[in-house]
C-alpha cells in the first residue's frame, strides 16, 4: 500500500464544521485514480492531507506504511508525494525556466549534477525542449507552456505519486488533450502513480482505473468508471454529470433501447448504437 | 500564521457608536488624539481612559476585542517605556544599581508615554471596529473634499483606500495558497537564520506581487468597462447627513477633551 488514509477528519478550527468527514482511502503503486466532486466537496483539502501540508484533526495518513508525522522531515513526504496545485503557473518565480524547475530538487539538497539531470528529465517528461527553454524567463512563455514548467517543477523531485488538482482547467481543447495524454504516459511508461482531481467526469473517465466521487467531505462512491457511470441518478443529485457519451446511451436506454451504458470511447459507443440500429431495422423487415 | 491579522477589522453591531456619522467619528477621533498629547497629569489620563471605556461599552463590543488591537504594538510600548525609564533624567533617584539609574522623571514620562500609546491605539481601533470600510472612506472623502481646491484628489484617495481594504483578505488568501504550493516543492519558511528566512520569502513574494498586479490590471479594466472616470459629477445613493446625536457626541467628546487637558 503506497498511500493509506484511515478515518481522516479535518477542520480548520475547533468548533467549525468538518470539511473532511471520515475519509478512508488507499492508493497502490502505479494506480491512476481520479477524484471527482463538485466545488467545495473537499477534494483540494483531502489531497493536502496526503502530502502533509495539512495535518488531519482526527485519523491517520500513512505513506508507505509509515505515519506521516513519523517521517524525519516533511520534505521527505513531499518528495514522495508531488502535489501540483490549481493554476500552478501562478507560483513560478525564478528568472529562468531551469532555476524554477530546480527549486524543488535544490530544497532536497541534491548535487548540481543530479539537479541538472533531473531538470532535463522533468522537462522531457512534459515535452519541453531543454536547450531551447532552460535560459528563458518562465513569464514570457505561453499559458500552456507555463503550466508544463510548473508541473515539471514537481516532477523534477521524482515523486512516486503525482497529485494534480484540476490540471487542465483553463487550457484549450488541444492543450487539454496533450496534457492528459502526457499524464497518462507518465503513469504507464514511468510507473508514477497519479491522483487526478477534476469536477468534470469526462476528463478522468477513460484514463483512470478507479474513480472516487466526493460529496460534502465524504467519499460517496468508489469504483471503476463503468460502475460509477451506472449510477447516473445519484451523481446527478450531487451536482455531477456523467460524460455526454454516456448520457446519450443512458437517454437511449430510458427510451427503451437495450444499449449498454458501460462503454466510453467514442468508437465503442458508435459501434453499439449502430449495432442496435441495424438489429432494430432487420427485425422490422 | 496569516490568520491573526486584524488590521482595520470591522465588527457589525447595532449600537449608538456604529450609527454615528462617519465624518463625525473621524473628526472626534482626531480631536481626542490631539487632546491626548496635551494631557500632563495622572488624573487626565484616568479621565481619558474613562472616556474610552464609555465608548467601548456604548459600542456593544467586548473590551477583549479592543485590547487585541494592542498586541501588535506591545513591543513598541514596552520599548518606549524602558527607554524612558533608564535614560530620562530628572527628579529624585528611585533606584540605583551599578550604572543603571531610574529617576522619578523617567519613571513618570515612561509610564505616561506607554499609557498614551495604548489609549491612542485603542481609540483608533475603536474607529475602524465600529465603522465599515465603505463608511470610513466615504467620510474621509467628505472631509477631504474642501482641499480639492488645492489639487488634492479626494475622491481618488478614498477610492484607493476602499480598494486596498477590499483586497487585504484576497491577498492573504493568495499568499496562503502560494506558500502551500512552494512548501509542496520543499520550501521551508519557518526555520533557519534570519537571512535564510528572508531569502526564503522570494518564492512567496514574487508570485504574490505578480498576482497583485494582474488583479489590479483586471480591476482597472473592469472599472473602465463600466465607464468609471473618477469622482467628477458622481452622485450617491446614500447621502451622509449629520443628525442630533452626532452633534451631541461632538459636544460630549469636546467637553471631555477640555476636562482632561485642564486636569
Amino acid at each position: 500500500m503506497f498511500v493509506e488514509l484511515k478515518d481522516v477528519y479535518y477542520r480548520y478550527q475547533t468548533g467549525e464544521d468538518y470539511i473532511l468527514k471520515g475519509i478512508n482511502l488507499q492508493i497502490e503503486k502505479g494506480e491512476f485514480v481520479a477524484l471527482v466532486g463538485h466545488t467545495g466537496s473537499g477534494k483540494s483539502t483531502l489531497v493536502q492531507t496526503i502530502n502533509g501540508l495539512l495535518r488531519p484533526s482526527r485519523g491517520e495518513v500513512f505513506i508507505e506504511g509509515r505515519e506521516i508525522g513519523k517521517w524525519e522531515s516533511p520534505i521527505q513526504v513531499r518528495k514522495k508525494v508531488g502535489l501540483v496545485f490549481q493554476y500552478p503557473e501562478h507560483q513560478l518565480f525564478e528568472e529562468t525556466v531551469f532555476k524554477d524547475i530546480a527549486f524543488g530538487p535544490k530544497n532536497l539538497g541534491w548535487s548540481a549534477q543530479k539537479i541538472e539531470e533531473k531538470v532535463r528529465q522533468a522537462m522531457e517528461f512534459v515535452q519541453l525542449d531543454y536547450e531551447e527553454l532552460k535560459e528563458r524567463s518562465p513569464f514570457g512563455l505561453s499559458g500552456g507552456q507555463k503550466r508544463r514548467v510548473a508541473i515539471a517543477g514537481v516532477l523534477a523531485m521524482e515523486p512516486e505519486l503525482l497529485i494534480l488538482d484540476e490540471p487542465i482547467a483553463g487550457l484549450d481543447p488541444r492543450g487539454r488533450r496533450k496534457l492528459l495524454d502526457r499524464i497518462n504516459w507518465l503513469n504507464e511508461e514511468k510507473g508514477i502513480s497519479v491522483l487526478f482531481i477534476s469536477h468534470r467526469m469526462e476528463d478522468a473517465a477513460r484514463r483512470a482505473g478507479r474513480l472516487l466521487v466526493m460529496n460534502q467531505g465524504q467519499i460517496m462512491l468508489q469504483g471503476s468508471p463503468q460502475e460509477i457511470f451506472a449510477q447516473r441518478d445519484s451523481l446527478y443529485e450531487i451536482g455531477l454529470e456523467i460524460p455526454p457519451l454516456n448520457e446519450v446511451l443512458w437517454q437511449l436506454r430510458q427510451k427503451g433501447y437495450g444499449v449498454r451504458t458501460d462503454i466510453f470511447s467514442i468508437e465503442d459507443v458508435e459501434e453499439e448504437i449502430l449495432q442496435h440500429w441495424r438489429g432494430f431495422r432487420c427485425s422490422k423487415i | 500564521m496569516l490568520k491573526n491579522i486584524t488590521l482595520g477589522q470591522f465588527i457589525l453591531r447595532d449600537s449608538l457608536i456604529h450609527r454615528l456619522d462617519p465624518r463625525m467619528k473621524i473628526m472626534i477621533t482626531m480631536l481626542i488624539v490631539i487632546g491626548l498629547f496635551f494631557i500632563g497629569s495622572f488624573w487626565g489620563f484616568l479621565v481619558a481612559g474613562g472616556y474610552i471605556l464609555t465608548v467601548i461599552s456604548l459600542s456593544h463590543l467586548s473590551w477583549k476585542v479592543v485590547l487585541r488591537g494592542l498586541k501588535p504594538v506591545m513591543f513598541i510600548i514596552i520599548f518606549t517605556m524602558v527607554i524612558h525609564l533608564f535614560f530620562t533624567r530628572g527628579g529624585v533617584v528611585l533606584l540605583e544599581w551599578g550604572f543603571l539609574r531610574i529617576e522619578s522623571e523617567g519613571f513618570f514620562t515612561g509610564l505616561f508615554m506607554a499609557v498614551r500609546i495604548m489609549l491612542l491605539i485603542s481609540l483608533t481601533s475603536l474607529l475602524t471596529l465600529t465603522t465599515s470600510p465603505i463608511q470610513l472612506t466615504d467620510g474621509l472623502e467628505y472631509i477631504l473634499n474642501p482641499f480639492r481646491r488645492f489639487g488634492l484628489p479626494a475622491h481618488e484617495l478614498a477610492m484607493m483606500m476602499t480598494i486596498a481594504l477590499r483586497f487585504i483578505p484576497t491577498l492573504l488568501e493568495e499568499a496562503d495558497k502560494i506558500m502551500k504550493a512552494q512548501q509542496a516543492r520543499g520550501a521551508d519558511f519557518e526555520s533557519g537564520s534570519i537571512f535564510r528566512r528572508a531569502r526564503s520569502l522570494v518564492p512567496l513574494l514574487v508570485p504574490l506581487f505578480l498576482s497583485a498586479f494582474r488583479r489590479a490590471d483586471d480591476l482597472a479594466m473592469a472599472m473602465e468597462a463600466r465607464c468609471y472616470r473618477g469622482g467628477e459629477g458622481r452622485t450617491r445613493m446614500k447621502e451622509l447627513s449629520m443628525v442630533g446625536r452626532d452633534w451631541m457626541a461632538l459636544g460630549f467628546s469636546a467637553s471631555f477633551v477640555l476636562f482632561f487637558i485642564i486636569l
